[in-house]
């Protein structure tokens, strides 16, 4: 089936909103997995750009800094995992008390895929030293969103 | 035995005009035309060269070139994004009962839905100080008198946006993103705002837009309808 869209044309939103009262954890100078922040597409387009927007909020118990990523079709995105990445880089690093934090990040994914094919996106969270640095907190409701908009590429 | 039949013009049975044909042989239809309809199953697995059909599976019209049943022309497809709808505040609010969301009243604003059955990604931006030693804000939305992202009391999450806890005479940032599908007729009109709340201190320790300093809120819902094809 042959379609033609403008450029810049919105092909499709895929989008999750997670709500929960669970605090996830963190491992130093790693990002790991935020569990079921997981969206699925099928590209509508070949050589589509893909727009991601995310929001996390967290809590630290010191100034032990976090950073958010994508994760795309299971490679991070963009961002450094070790002592000398950017786990520190985006929130609460060098605080001396506890501290709520939030963090949005947006990013244009090009896949390079081609029409039809599966496209797997979800969120890490990586923090510079691991002590009650988490991503939501136990018994406290709270919110995190993950949205992506493919892209027509051409006309 | 083959027969012809010499005429320049078929009409219906009442007299409407149906086909008519010039000296050239140029063929006129003078109403409506409809091509055989097949579903790509269904598709003849042969035929003659420039035959044309329309697939009612694909929704589009074929010819076939000799070998194959090829696309005629290409199908125009409107973008999954139908409408923004958006508002901009720098009147400054101050949020006075803990641990509750209260509605930022800049924030509100009113529009026309563009499409039946569409869903709304809201996304906002609001600026804010937190003087002394309070403890906590955090933001929520409200689409037609309903609350969204946000949860009140002791096990809410008012706390958890920024400058959580003790911090004190800091400024801070507030965003969230939530999608809401109403399932509304299109043209149907929707009234959204931005609510704020805080975790504790005293009703004019948080600042939403700073009064004085010229900060600037934003409050964008895009509405968008994924294509079923």
């Amino acid at each position: 089936m042959a379609y033609t869209y403008s450029a810049g044309s919105a092909l499709q939103v895929i989008h999750n909103n997670v709500s929960v009262a669970t605090a996830y954890g963190s491992t130093a100078y790693t990002y790991v997995d935020i569990p079921g922040t997981s969206i699925s597409l099928t590209t509508k387009g070949t050589g589509s750009l893909i727009h991601l927007q995310c929001y996390v909020n967290g809590w630290g118990s010191s100034g032990n800094g976090v950073n958010i990523a994508f994760k795309l079709n299971g490679v991070v995105a963009g961002n450094s995992s070790s002592s000398n990445g950017d786990t520190w880089c985006r929130a609460i690093n060098g605080a001396t008390a506890g501290r709520s934090w939030n963090v949005g990040r947006s990013m244009l994914w090009q896949h390079g895929l081609s029409l039809g094919s599966p496209a797997t996106i979800s969120l890490m969270m990586g923090t510079w030293s691991t002590a009650g640095v988490s991503a939501g907190w136990s018994s406290y409701q709270t919110y995190f969103h993950v949205t992506a908009t493919e892209l027509a590429a051409s006309s | 035995m083959p027969s012809i039949l010499r005429v320049d013009q078929l009409q219906t049975t009442t007299g409407t005009p149906l086909l008519s044909s010039d000296a050239n042989g140029l063929l006129s239809v003078s109403t409506r035309f409809k091509l055989p309809n097949f579903t790509t199953a269904n598709l003849p697995s042969s035929a003659s060269t420039g035959e044309v059909v329309f697939d009612t599976t694909e929704f589009v019209a074929k010819f076939w070139d000799g070998t194959k049943w090829q696309t005629l022309g290409s199908k125009k497809l409107t973008s999954a994004i139908v409408g923004m709808h958006w508002t901009h505040w720098t009147s400054t609010f101050q949020s006075t009962v803990a641990q509750t969301y209260e509605k930022v009243p800049g924030s509100e604003f009113t529009f026309q839905t563009k499409q039946a059955n569409s869903s709304f990604v809201m996304m906002a931006d609001i600026p804010g100080y937190q003087s002394g030693s309070a403890s906590g804000v955090n933001m929520a939305y409200q689409f037609n008198g309903t609350m969204y992202a946000g949860a009140n009391g002791g096990s809410g999450d008012t706390w958890m946006g920024n400058v959580h806890s003790g911090v004190a005479s800091a400024g801070f940032n507030l965003k969230k993103i939530w999608v809401v599908q109403p399932n509304l007729a299109a043209g149907s009109t929707v009234t959204a705002a931005c609510m704020v709340g805080h975790w504790s201190g005293s009703s004019s320790s948080h600042y939403f837009n700073y009064p004085g300093y010229s900060p600037e809120s934003e409050f964008v819902i895009l509405e968008f309808l994924n294509p079923t094809s």
